[in-house]
């Protein structure tokens, strides 16, 4: 029985593609709180091609943000990565110095973060800031960091880039921050951007002009992307790939529209049917039972166990592996035919 | 947090009582200061509360004999001073009034201070002017000076010591619970009170003072060491306790004549100021790291 | 006075609220303190709608639109600056004192905060019966009707009797805005200002407090003025839609229209924004820019600057909100005839069954 459920990294055998870019394997990430431990990353496995948009979507606490920082390696205390592994072009990122991990952070992988005003220096102007980085990691002068600089800035659809890079933080809208940001977090050509939450704060039609020339401006540089969201249409927008967490652990993982046409996994179906869609209108929301586990909690088998609508004992006993259910589908459930039919009728 | 509620005395099953008391040590654990600041507090208030009992002897009652005896002579633990009264006696005596002009004076000023700083900041306009403006007069007077200013005017006493010190403390209570509802009367529960039909003086006694209480509180503890060497410093100078009183200030007061060669008169109770003090600036420091929202888990 | 309301200050039946030219200006701060700023924020800038009995209005538009502004005016928490405001055939546009505490018995918010909206000391049960003490909905000393009442409302909202000794902390995001809730209703009010209330929750609880409303509604025939930047939370729960764009009215009329054919250039792009289709979808509806400051806005039509239709009049003159259909209001110069369309409407929403 047991050996028909293999933990199996979706979307790839055990050897690394040649168009790898990143490969983490049972990534575990533990918080030591005054509550007991944290198990925000509970076993992750993924891994990202060159110049793929992937998805991470989940709700608060699902241990997201904590993966994307955790291949950042910027976990902060009480935080720990406790096991696993993230091979980044070839190289075990777990295994580096701190040096030579800053070095690696801003030129080969950037990220960028919800609160753009509290990632830029208030009393540094535009330019310089965007330019700094650029004359940091390739020794490119002012001038023509500058000119970089504007030359982005217009792909993100700014109106005067050159008034921007005048400016200072505080002159700028949001989406222009979080625009400034991205400028900068582009600006080197990394191999990887990992968006946390990046458009969560702004407005509709802003975050979707800046997922618009994200997506160009990526295409530009050959960079891939890994872009945390609790937003569907986030996802919809922006990825061709998408994975579903929830409780720590990776549940779903599959191509994007195959996610909304013919989701496999409980919590996946949970989630699409509580969310108004303006392409289902008409339908009635139905709502998951329940609330997520703490993350303190120990749970052997499968975390959606206790809200799950389809569960039956063997959930509770075993943790249901990542497993290929289609090809290019992934999903932990051990029933995961059931989960569309039984439950959305 | 570390107390049991009220009703679990009956079905108090040792599980109970173990959980309380590893509550009890993560508490100490995570809150150093408080317990370090309590302890010290405690000792004082328990030297004072049991004073009638444990002093060996009446603070005032002199023995020409005994004069100047030193620390651990016979009868006396902690020596006699000049006029040969008990220093140990004296010291737990004195506990009281050194406590009393701890707490007093920042009780009636917290009370004061907690609704003019509401009234002026959940209000604003003219009565914020008219309090706030009235309290920068006061608080732009060099405290020490202004409580042995007022010290003069009414007279020497306790009662009179605690009012001047009340009028040096008002300022800062003031200031301390406006700057506290000024942020709070931006929450959106403020607004839900107002939405509810609440009048302002509702608003105010319900969801503002219970609110700014415990930073307000927090800062008063505060405040509470410099108050004992403020009153100590007043009674030193002569204008605080009346003799033959025992009061720590006028001890040291007393020991500085034969500071030179029977230095424990004047030191012990000195000591004695540190002790109460620090006690309660780590007890402040700690109120204060506690009730910070950011500290919470 | 009571001529500036259409209904001409006559009783109007079911008429639960009436808003008419509203306008809520601010002095404009920051800048150089030294120099009087004669800059104001046209926060709400003209305003007019009404609610009937038992209906939903959604007012939805992007940060910064005056959607809250507009739900705080209503509620009175501020005075407008002009314009008028009729809550059950009452003008309360400037009422104070006993007259405004008697217009929070027919009208009631809920915030967005879940948190900040609670008062951390007061527990549930303290806290939902505050309005019927402040209020003295019951005698005196009645401790059991308010008890019972308050359970009563727990119930309503999902919650029970247990819930009541509770702190805030120790409850859900999702269960703090029942509570909310509870306490918004607490005083049976004609119409509920909900002002982003699911916006701050996790999407299954979202799903479950979106549906709690919708239970409510049904229950007790209250009107809501729902107030979202989530087009699609507004298309689930409304019957009609007002759009706002800096501080004006865009496109008000029913929902099916609004939603299936939308006239307003505005209201095409927020809604293109809210269903795209993948990462390489038609780019002719995405907008570009921000949304214009409130302060000093750009004179004519707001949206000028960032439209994909505009021309020279849309910068130099105002277009005015005229009826296009039944009930489904416009303003802009396209359909007024003053402007060609150039390009056709490009997204309709696919009319499902």
């Amino acid at each position: 029985m047991q050996q028909h459920f293999r933990t199996i990294d979706p979307g790839a055998g055990k050897v690394p593609q040649p168009d790898e870019l990143l490969r983490v394997e049972d990534l575990r990430t533990h918080f030591h709180t005054r509550h007991g431990i944290a198990k925000s990353v509970d076993g992750v496995d993924f891994h990202l091609s060159k110049g793929e948009h992937l998805g991470l979507i989940g709700e608060s606490g699902s241990g997201k943000s904590v993966t994307a920082l955790s291949v950042m390696r910027l976990v902060r205390e009480p935080g720990r990565i406790v096991g696993g592994s993230i091979h980044f072009e070839g190289q075990d990122l777990l295994g580096l110095d701190a040096q030579s991990m800053r070095r690696l952070r801003g030129s080969r992988i950037s990220m960028i973060f919800q609160d753009p005003l509290n990632h830029l220096d208030p009393v540094m102007k535009i330019g310089d800031w965007i330019s700094e980085t650029l004359t940091l990691h390739k020794g490119v002068g002012r001038k023509a960091a500058y000119v970089e600089a504007a030359r982005i800035l217009k792909v993100l659809k700014v109106a005067s880039p050159e008034d921007v890079l005048r400016a200072y933080p505080f002159q700028l809208s949001g989406g222009m921050c979080q625009r400034v940001l991205i400028a900068t977090a582009i600006i080197t050509g990394p191999a990887l951007l990992i968006a946390d939450e990046a458009t969560s704060a702004l407005d509709v039609t802003v975050q979707a002009s800046i997922l618009r020339n994200l997506d160009e401006l990526t295409d530009i540089f050959g960079t891939a992307v890994l872009l945390t969201t609790h937003n569907m249409l986030v996802v919809r927008q922006a990825c061709t790939r998408v994975m579903v967490m929830y409780g720590g652990r990776i549940v779903e993982s599959c191509d994007t529209d195959v996610l909304f046409r013919n989701p496999m996994h409980p919590y996946t179906v949970g989630l699409l049917d509580s969310v108004p869609a303006l392409e289902r209108i008409g339908e009635p929301l139905r709502p998951m039972a329940g609330e997520p586990p703490l993350p303190t909690e120990d749970i052997v088998g499968c975390k959606f166990y206790g809200r799950c609508p389809i569960r039956r004992p063997v959930c509770q006993e075993m943790r249901p592996p990542l497993a290929e259910v289609e090809s290019g589908h992934w999903s932990a459930c051990f029933f995961p035919e059931e989960s569309r039919s039984k439950i959305s009728s | 947090m570390v107390s049991l509620s009220p009703n679990s005395t009956s079905d108090r099953s040792p599980s109970r009582v173990m959980l309380a008391l590893s509550n009890g040590r993560r508490f100490a654990k995570t809150h150093k200061s408080i317990v370090v600041g309590a302890i010290m507090v405690g000792f004082v208030v328990a030297m004072a509360a049991l004073a009638p009992v444990l002093s060996p002897y009446s603070p005032t009652r002199i023995h020409p004999l005994d004069r100047l005896a030193g620390v651990g002579s016979p009868g006396y633990l902690l020596g006699a001073d000049q006029q040969g009264r008990d220093i140990l006696s004296r010291l737990m005596w004195g506990a009281r009034s050194s406590l009393a002009i701890a707490v007093l004076p920042l009780t009636i000023a917290g009370i004061l201070g907690l609704v003019l700083g509401s009234v002026a900041g959940y209000i604003g306009k003219l009565p914020e002017t008219l309090i706030m403006r009235s309290m920068d007069v006061v608080f732009g007077l060099p405290p020490i000076l202004l409580a042995i200013a007022v010290a003069a005017t009414l007279g020497p006493g306790l009662v009179n010591l605690v009012i001047s010190l009340s009028i040096v403390l008002l300022p800062p209570m003031t200031r301390v619970t406006f700057q506290v509802v000024t942020t709070l009367k931006e929450q959106p529960f403020v607004d839900a009170a107002k939405v509810s039909g609440a009048t302002t003086p509702q608003i105010i006694f319900d969801q503002i003072i219970p609110n700014s209480l415990a930073p307000v509180i927090a800062y008063g503890a505060s405040l509470a060491g410099s108050m004992v060497v403020f009153g100590a410093g007043i009674s030193f100078i002569g204008l605080g306790i009346q003799p033959p009183q025992a009061d720590w200030g006028r001890m040291i007061n007393d020991g500085r004549e034969v500071l030179d060669l029977h230095p424990h008169v004047s030191t012990l109770p000195g000591l004695a100021i540190f002790i109460l003090a620090a006690g309660f600036n780590f007890l402040g420091d700690g109120l204060r790291d506690l009730l910070d929202p950011r500290m919470r888990m | 006075m009571e001529r500036l309301f259409l209904s001409g200050g006559i009783k109007i039946k079911n008429l639960i609220l009436e808003v008419v030219n509203l306008k809520k200006h601010f002095p404009a701060r920051g800048g150089n303190p030294l120099v009087r700023s004669e800059r104001t924020v046209k926060a709400v800038d003209g305003v007019s709608f009404d609610i009937r009995e038992g209906e939903v209005v959604a007012v939805v538009g992007e940060s910064g639109c005056g959607k809250s502004t507009l739900g705080r005016l209503v509620i009175r928490l501020i005075e407008p600056s002009s314009g008028g405001i009729r809550l059950s055939n009452e003008d309360v546009t400037h009422v104070q004192g006993e007259e405004l505490r008697s217009l929070r018995l027919k009208a009631q918010i809920v915030f967005q905060d879940p948190f900040g909206s609670l008062n951390p000391r007061m527990t549930v049960g303290a806290s939902i019966a505050y309005p019927l003490q402040v209020n003295r909905l019951f005698k005196r000393g009645d401790k059991e009707g308010v008890e019972q009442r308050v359970k009563e409302l727990l119930e309503r909202v999902g919650l029970n009797a247990a819930h009541a000794k509770r702190l805030p902390h120790e409850l859900s995001g999702g269960q703090r805005q029942r509570v909310g809730i509870a306490r918004a209703i607490a005083v049976n009010p004609k119409l509920l200002v909900l002002d982003e209330p699911v916006a701050a929750l996790d999407l299954s609880a979202q799903a479950r407090v979106l549906n709690l409303f919708k239970e409510l509604q049904r229950n007790t025939g209250m009107a809501y003025l729902f107030i979202t930047h989530d087009l699609s939370v507004a298309e689930y729960i409304a019957d009609r839609i007002l759009v706002m764009y800096a501080g004006k009215v865009m496109e008000l009329g029913p929902r099916g229209g609004v939603f299936k054919t939308p006239w307003h250039p505005y209201t095409e792009a927020l809604l293109a924004a809210a269903i795209l289709e993948g990462p390489s979808s038609s780019d002719a509806t995405i907008l570009d820019g921000d949304p214009p400051s409130t302060i000093d806005p750009p004179p004519g039509c707001r949206f000028n600057t960032r439209c994909p239709h505009a021309g020279p009049i849309c910068a130099a003159e105002e277009p005015a909100l005229v009826e296009v259909q039944d009930g489904h209001m416009v303003a802009c110069h396209l359909l007024t005839g003053k402007l060609q369309r150039r390009i056709p409407a490009s997204t309709r929403i696919p009319v499902s069954a």
